[in-house]
C-alpha cells in the first residue's frame, strides 16, 4: 500500500477539522462511521488505502493520530457516531489534561515532555505502511496546543522523517479585530517560524476569509464552528482527491506540491473551492461550467485566505496555480477556460519564470449526489499572502514593543533567559515577507544568492 | 473438287492443293495454277484456308489446355467456351458439307458468305491467345486481356469475346462467392485477387524496430509484403485448395486485381473474407469458439440470398459491376454490423480498450507512479535485456498491481507483458553521438570520470509492453495497431520517469535550500515536463479517447471502428510530435537533458555546495536552448495551423508569455 499519508490533529481546532475531514472521506469512499465499507460501495475504483488502512476484520481505519493536550474537544469525538473509527492507540490526550492555556510556550514545552509518547504513535503508524509519502498535520496557529505542541512536532518530524513531506493545513487567527486570545500574535509568529523551517507546504486557512466567505456564499450572518470547520474539510478532501480517485496525473502528494511550490520557503498556499453549498441552500443551483468554476476561483472574494492585489508599490502576483476540476469534463472545455482566463488576464502571473494555471482532473465520489456537474479547488502560490503575515507582524510588533503578556512565556524554560527567540521568529518571518515580494520582480531568481552572499560577508 | 478441297482446308488449315507454310501464315505455297479452278476462286480458296488456319491454331491451344490441367481455372474456364464456338464452327461447316453434297452446283462464294462470321472471329481470337500466351497472364489477370477485346465496334466479335469473358467471370463470382460466403479461398492455382498471407510476419514476433524508427514508427508495414507475397503465390500454387487459416492472413494482391473492379471493392471483399476467418474460426481459444456457436444470426438465409444474386448475375453476358458493388456492400454492411455488435456487446470491446488505456496509456497513474519509483534504479542499470531482468520487471509490476488492488480493475495483466527491446548498437551510434556530446561535456567539466552516460540505451528508453491479444481481438488489434500504442507508451513512461526523477529531487532537497539555481533550473524543467505531459495524457490522449468511445457506441459498422481506432492513434502521435522528426528530437534532447541533470545532482548531493556553478549553468543553458528550438519549430508549425491541438500545448507552455517575452527561453540560467 504505497503513497501512505498520515494525518495528524493536534489540539482543538485541528481535531475538529480532523473529524470533519474523515466524516467527508469516509461518506466520499463510502465507509461507515464504524469503519465498515457500506454494500454500496463494494466495487469502487477509488482509493482507500492512502488515508486508511484495514484491520484484520476488514474495517478501515483512518491512519491518524488525534493528538490534544486537554480532553474536550477529543471527548466529543469520542461521544460521536464516529467514536469506533479510530484505533484508541491513536488517541493520545495528555494525562494532565490541563491544556496549553492559549500559551504557545506552554503548548511546545509539553510537547518536549511527551515527545516520546507522541513518537511512538507516529513511529508505530509510520512502520504500519510499505512506503509513507508524508504527513499532514491540521492545527490552529493561535492556540496553545495546534501552535505550540505542533511547532514543536513539526521540528521532530522534519528531523526524524527528513525525506518524508510534511503538509500542514493551519488556521489562521482573525486578523481585523480584537482577538479572543490576546497572545495570538505571538503564538502565530512562534509557529509561523516553524511552517517556514519544517513544513514543506502550508496551505493557509485564514479565519478571516472562511468567516467572510461563510457569510457571504452561505448566507448566514453567524455561521457555525461547525460549518467553518466544514469549509476546512472541503478543502482538505479537495485537494487530496487526485490521490483518492487516481486518473492519468497528480497520483501522489509529491507532484501536486513540487508543482506548486519553485522555491522552499514559497509554500504558503492559499486555496478557494467552488461552488460552496451548505445544507439548507441546496435549492440554489447555479450554473456550473468549467469555465465558470476556473474563473470564480480566481475571484478574491473565494479564496480562503485574505490577501491584497497590491502593497508597498508591488503588484502582488500568482507563482504558481493548480486546479483540481471534479466532476465528469471534457478536456477541451479546460483548454477554452484557459484560453479565455489568458485573454481577459484573470490572473497576473510572476515575472521571473514560466507560470501557468495547471489543471488537475479528478472523478467525484459516486456515493454523493451534487447538483453541480463539476466543482472545482484551487491551490495557488500567491505572493500576496505576504499581507497576512504582514498584518499578524503589525499586531505582534505592537504587543512585543510593550512586552505585554510576556510573562505567561518568561516562565517556560525557553523564555526564561532571554526573548531571542521572538526576536528570531520575527526575523524569519520577515525573510518569509521579503522573499515573497522579492518573487514579485523579475530579478527574484538571483534573490537566493544575494541572500547567500549577505549570510556570507 | 474444289469445294471438297475448300472444306478439308477449312478444318485442318491444308490440303492436298493448298497448304500454308507452317512457321509464315502468311506465305501461301500452292499450285501457282490449277487448270481447272479458276483465278478468282483460288484467291477465295486461300482464304478459306487461312479460316482452317486459325481453327487449327485456337483447337491446339484448346487441347493444349484441356490435357494440361496446371494452367488454371480462368484460362480452363476460357477453352472451354472457345472450344463451343469452335464446336459451333464444326457444326457450321457440317451443315455446310451437307448442303454440297445435297447440291453440287454451290461455289465456293457460299461458302465464304456462311462463314463471314469467322472470318472475322477468328483473327481476334488468334490475336486474343497469342497475347495470352506471350504474356503468360493468369487468373483474374487475363480478365483484363479479354475484356479489352470486348472494346470492338463489330457486334459479332464482341459479343463472342463477351461470351469467353463472361465464362471466366463465371469462375470469378464462384471465388467471390465462396469468400463472400464461407470465408474460404477456392483457388487451387493462386489466381484471385486476395491471397493468403503466409510470411507470418515478422513483427508477430514481438520484434520491434530499432530506437530510431521506433519513434517515427506509424504505417508501411504492410506495403512492403504484398510483392514478396505475390510471387510466392505465382510461383508455387497452393497445395491445399480449402484454405482457413487464421485471422488476418487474407491479402489483397494488386497485380491480380483487374482493373475494372474497384480498389475499394476488393478491400470490401477481403474484409468480408477476414470477418468470416474471424468468426468461424479455429484459433487456440476453444471457449471462444464455443461462445461464437451460440451466435443466434442465421448466417444460411444469408448466405443463400447472397449466393443466389451473386448466381443471376453470371448469367447475363455482361457482369453488372453495380450489382455486384451493391451485393458485397449489402453483405459487408451486414458483416461489419454482426461483428460490431458481436465485438462491442459480446467480446466487451470497450472494457478492453479501458484495458489498453490503463496499460499502454497509462490512465492509472498511481499505478506507473508506483512502479517507477520501484524501479527506477534498475531499469536505469539496465544496459541490455535479460530474461532474469525481464522477469524482475514483471514481477514489480504484479507487486505493484496487487500492492494498489488493481487486480479487479486492471484484470487483464495477464496478457500484458514488460519488454526490453535493446537496439543493436550500430543503428543507434548516430543517435548515441548527440546525446553523448552533450553529457560528455557537463560530466567533463566535473572530477568524476566515469564513462558519459546514454539515457536512451537505458532500460527506461527501451521498455515496451508485449500484448498478448486473444482471439477475437486480434481483428482489432493489428500489430501495426501494437507497434503504434508501444511507440506512445514509449513517450508516456519516459515522461514519467523523468518527472519522477525531477520530483524526487525536490524532495532531496527540500532541507537544502542553499543553492537556488538547482530549484530555478528544476522548477523550469518540471514545468516542461508537467506541461507536455498534461497536453499528451488530458489534451489530447484523453479527449481522442472519449471522442473514439462515443462514436464506438454510435457506429454500426465494425469495419468503421476499426478505422477510427486506427485514426485515434495516428493522430495521438501526430499531436504528440513524433511524426514532426525535428521537434520529437528536441523533445527527446530535453528529457535527456532533464534525466542527466537530476543525475548529476543526485550523485553529488551531499556535496551539493561544492558543486560548480557552471555545471549548472550549462545544463541550463542547454535546456533553454533545445526549449528554444522546439518552442520555434512549434510555433511555425502553429502558423500553418497543421495540428489542433498544437495550440493548446503553447498556451500552456507561454500561458504568462514569458517565453514569448524572452525570446522563446526558461529563464537566464
Amino acid at each position: 500500500m504505497p503513497s501512505e499519508i498520515i494525518t495528524l490533529q493536534l489540539g482543538q481546532c485541528g481535531n475538529q477539522i480532523g473529524m470533519e475531514f474523515w466524516k467527508q472521506l469516509c461518506a466520499e469512499h463510502g465507509i461507515s462511521p464504524e469503519g465498515k465499507l457500506e454494500p454500496f460501495a463494494r466495487e469502487g475504483s477509488d482509493r482507500k488505502d492512502v488515508f486508511f488502512y484495514q484491520a484484520d476484520d476488514q474495517h478501515y481505519i483512518p491512519r491518524a493520530v488525534l493528538l490534544d493536550l486537554e480532553p474536550r474537544v477529543i471527548d466529543g469525538i469520542m461521544k460521536s457516531p464516529y467514536k469506533h473509527l479510530y484505533n484508541p492507540e491513536n488517541v493520545y490526550i495528555s494525562k494532565d489534561g490541563g491544556g496549553a492555556g492559549n500559551n504557545w510556550a506552554q503548548g511546545y514545552h509539553q510537547g518536549d515532555k511527551l515527545t516520546e509518547e507522541i513518537f511512538d504513535i507516529i513511529d508505530r503508524e509510520a512502520d504500519n505502511g510499505d512506503s509513507l509519502e508524508g504527513f499532514v498535520l491540521c492545527h490552529s496557529i493561535a492556540g496553545g496546543t495546534g501552535s505550540g505542541m505542533g511547532s514543536n512536532i513539526l521540528e521532530k518530524l522534519n528531523d526524524r522523517f527528513p525525506k518524508k513531506l510534511i503538509q500542514t493545513y493551519s488556521v489562521f487567527p482573525m486578523t481585523n479585530e480584537v482577538a479572543d486570545v490576546v497572545v495570538q500574535p505571538y503564538n502565530s509568529v512562534l509557529t509561523l517560524k516553524r511552517l517556514t523551517e519544517n513544513a514543506d507546504c502550508t496551505v493557509v486557512l485564514d479565519n478571516t476569509a472562511l468567516n467572510r466567505i461563510a457569510t457571504e456564499r452561505l448566507k448566514k450572518a453567524t455561521p457555525t464552528l461547525a460549518e467553518l470547520n466544514q469549509l476546512v474539510s472541503t478543502i482538505m478532501s479537495g485537494s487530496t482527491s487526485t490521490l483518492r480517485y487516481p486518473g492519468y496525473m497528480n497520483n501522489d502528494l509529491i507532484s501536486l506540491i513540487s508543482s506548486l511550490i519553485p522555491t522552499p520557503r514559497l509554500h504558503f498556499l492559499i486555496s478557494a473551492y467552488t461552488p460552496l453549498t451548505s445544507d439548507n441552500t441546496e435549492s440554489e443551483v447555479r450554473k456550473t461550467t468549467v469555465l465558470d468554476v476556473m474563473r470564480r476561483l480566481l475571484q478574491p472574494k473565494n479564496a480562503m485566505v485574505t490577501t491584497a492585489s497590491r502593497d508597498k508599490n508591488l503588484t502582488h502576483c500568482y507563482v504558481s496555480i493548480l486546479n483540481i476540476i471534479q466532476g465528469e469534463v471534457d478536456p477541451s472545455e479546460v483548454h477554452k477556460s484557459l484560453m479565455r482566463i489568458r485573454e481577459r488576464k484573470l490572473a497576473e502571473f510572476i515575472p521571473w519564470g514560466p507560470a501557468s494555471i495547471q489543471v488537475a482532473l479528478s472523478k467525484k465520489s459516486p456515493y454523493i449526489t451534487t447538483q453541480h456537474r463539476v466543482s472545482g479547488l484551487m491551490l495557488a502560490n500567491h505572493t500576496g499572502i505576504s499581507s497576512l503575515f504582514d498584518r499578524m507582524c503589525d499586531h505582534y510588533d505592537k504587543l512585543i514593543k510593550r512586552e505585554a503578556f510576556i510573562e505567561n512565556f518568561r516562565r517556560l524554560p525557553m523564555f526564561k533567559d532571554n526573548l531571542d527567540e521572538f526576536n528570531d521568529s520575527r526575523e524569519v518571518v520577515q525573510q518569509l515577507m521579503d522573499e515573497y515580494r522579492a518573487a514579485t520582480r523579475k530579478d527574484y531568481i538571483n534573490f537566493g544568492n544575494k541572500q547567500a552572499g549577505a549570510q556570507g560577508e | 473438287m474444289a469445294l471438297h478441297e475448300a472444306l478439308i482446308a477449312l478444318q485442318t488449315g491444308c490440303s492436298g492443293l493448298l497448304t500454308l507454310k507452317q512457321d509464315d501464315p502468311h506465305f501461301k505455297k500452292r499450285f501457282p495454277t490449277i487448270p481447272y479452278i479458276h483465278q478468282g476462286e483460288l484467291e477465295i480458296l486461300d482464304r478459306l484456308t487461312q479460316i482452317g488456319r486459325h481453327y487449327r491454331t485456337l483447337d491446339e491451344y484448346v487441347q493444349n489446355i484441356l490435357k494440361n490441367k496446371t494452367s488454371g481455372l480462368y484460362i480452363l474456364s476460357f477453352a472451354f467456351e472457345l472450344r463451343s464456338i469452335l464446336q459451333s464452327y464444326l457444326h457450321c461447316l457440317s451443315q455446310l458439307e451437307h448442303e454440297c453434297l445435297q447440291n453440287t452446283s454451290l461455289t465456293l462464294s457460299h461458302l465464304t458468305v456462311a462463314l463471314t462470321d469467322y472470318t472475322l472471329l477468328f483473327p481476334a481470337l488468334v490475336s486474343l491467345i497469342n497475347t495470352l500466351q506471350s504474356t503468360g497472364y493468369r487468373g483474374c489477370q487475363i480478365l483484363d486481356i479479354i475484356r479489352r477485346s470486348t472494346l470492338d465496334g463489330n457486334t459479332i466479335l464482341s459479343s463472342t469475346i463477351k461470351k469467353l469473358l463472361c465464362a471466366c467471370h463465371r469462375i470469378l463470382i464462384k471465388q467471390i462467392t465462396s469468400i463472400l460466403t464461407q470465408g474460404q479461398i477456392y483457388d487451387e492455382y493462386g489466381e484471385f485477387f486476395i491471397g493468403l498471407n503466409n510470411n507470418i510476419n515478422v513483427e508477430a514476433m514481438g520484434m520491434t524496430t530499432p530506437s530510431i524508427s521506433r519513434m517515427t514508427s506509424t504505417v508501411a508495414s504492410r506495403s512492403h509484403s504484398p510483392d514478396r507475397e505475390r510471387q510466392s503465390v505465382l510461383q508455387t500454387p497452393q497445395p491445399n485448395s480449402l484454405i482457413t487459416p487464421g485471422y488476418s492472413q487474407y491479402q489483397l494482391i494488386p497485380e491480380m486485381l483487374p482493373s475494372y473492379i474497384p480498389l475499394q471493392l476488393a478491400d470490401k471483399i477481403l474484409f468480408i473474407g477476414e470477418s468470416w476467418l474471424l468468426l468461424k474460426n479455429n484459433d487456440d481459444d476453444d471457449n471462444d469458439r464455443k461462445f461464437l456457436l451460440l451466435n443466434p444470426i442465421d448466417y444460411d438465409e444469408q448466405n443463400h440470398l447472397v449466393q443466389q444474386q451473386l448466381y443471376a448475375l453470371t448469367l447475363s453476358d455482361d457482369l453488372n459491376m453495380f450489382e455486384l458493388e451493391r451485393i458485397i456492400e449489402h453483405a459487408r454492411i451486414d458483416l461489419s454490423l454482426t461483428l460490431r455488435n458481436l465485438f462491442v456487446d459480446r467480446f466487451h470491446l470497450i472494457d478492453e480498450l479501458e484495458q489498453i488505456r490503463g496499460f499502454y496509456l497509462i490512465e492509472r497513474g498511481e499505478l506507473y507512479t508506483l512502479f517507477v519509483n520501484r524501479t527506477n534504479q534498475l531499469l536505469l542499470n539496465t544496459k541490455k535485456s535479460t530474461n532474469a531482468i525481464e522477469n524482475d520487471i514483471n514481477e514489480v509490476f504484479k507487486q505493484c498491481l496487487n500492492d494498489l488492488h488493481l487486480e479487479t480493475i486492471l484484470t487483464n495483466a495477464d496478457k500484458f507483458k514488460f519488454k526490453l527491446n535493446f537496439p543493436h548498437s550500430d543503428t543507434t551510434a548516430q543517435e548515441i553521438s548527440g546525446a553523448r556530446r552533450l553529457l560528455s561535456r557537463t560530466q567533463g567539466l566535473t572530477d568524476n570520470s566515469n564513462t558519459p552516460f546514454d539515457f536512451w540505451s537505458c532500460g527506461w528508453a527501451n521498455l515496451s509492453i508485449q500484448y498478448r491479444v486473444k482471439y477475437p481481438m486480434k481483428a482489432f488489434f493489428s500489430e501495426n495497431c501494437k507497434q503504434r500504442y508501444n511507440d506512445i507508451f514509449h513517450l508516456l513512461i519516459i515522461l514519467r520517469y523523468v518527472q519522477n526523477e525531477l520530483n524526487s529531487l525536490w524532495l532531496a532537497f527540500k532541507n537544502k535550500n542553499k543553492n537556488s539555481l538547482i530549484w530555478h533550473l528544476r522548477n523550469s524543467m518540471s514545468f516542461f515536463i508537467d506541461n507536455f505531459q498534461y497536453y499528451i495524457q488530458i489534451d489530447v490522449l484523453e479527449y481522442k479517447y472519449q471522442q473514439l468511445i462515443r462514436s464506438i457506441l454510435s457506429s454500426t459498422d465494425f469495419q468503421q471502428i476499426k478505422h477510427l481506432h486506427e485514426l485515434f492513434l495516428a493522430d495521438i502521435q501526430t499531436h504528440s510530435f513524433m511524426l514532426l522528426s525535428t521537434a520529437y528530437q528536441s523533445i527527446k534532447n530535453i528529457l535527456s537533458i532533464c534525466v542527466s541533470f537530476c543525475l548529476t545532482i543526485k550523485q553529488q548531493e551531499n556535496t551539493i555546495n561544492n558543486l560548480d556553478e557552471n555545471i549548472l549553468r550549462q545544463f541550463g543553458k542547454e535546456f533553454n536552448d533545445e526549449i528554444r528550438l522546439l518552442f520555434g519549430i512549434l510555433g511555425m508549425v502553429q502558423k500553418h495551423n497543421a495540428l489542433p491541438h498544437l495550440g493548446v500545448f503553447l498556451t500552456r507552455l507561454d500561458f504568462n508569455r514569458f517565453l514569448t517575452n524572452n525570446n522563446g527561453s526558461f529563464g537566464e540560467f
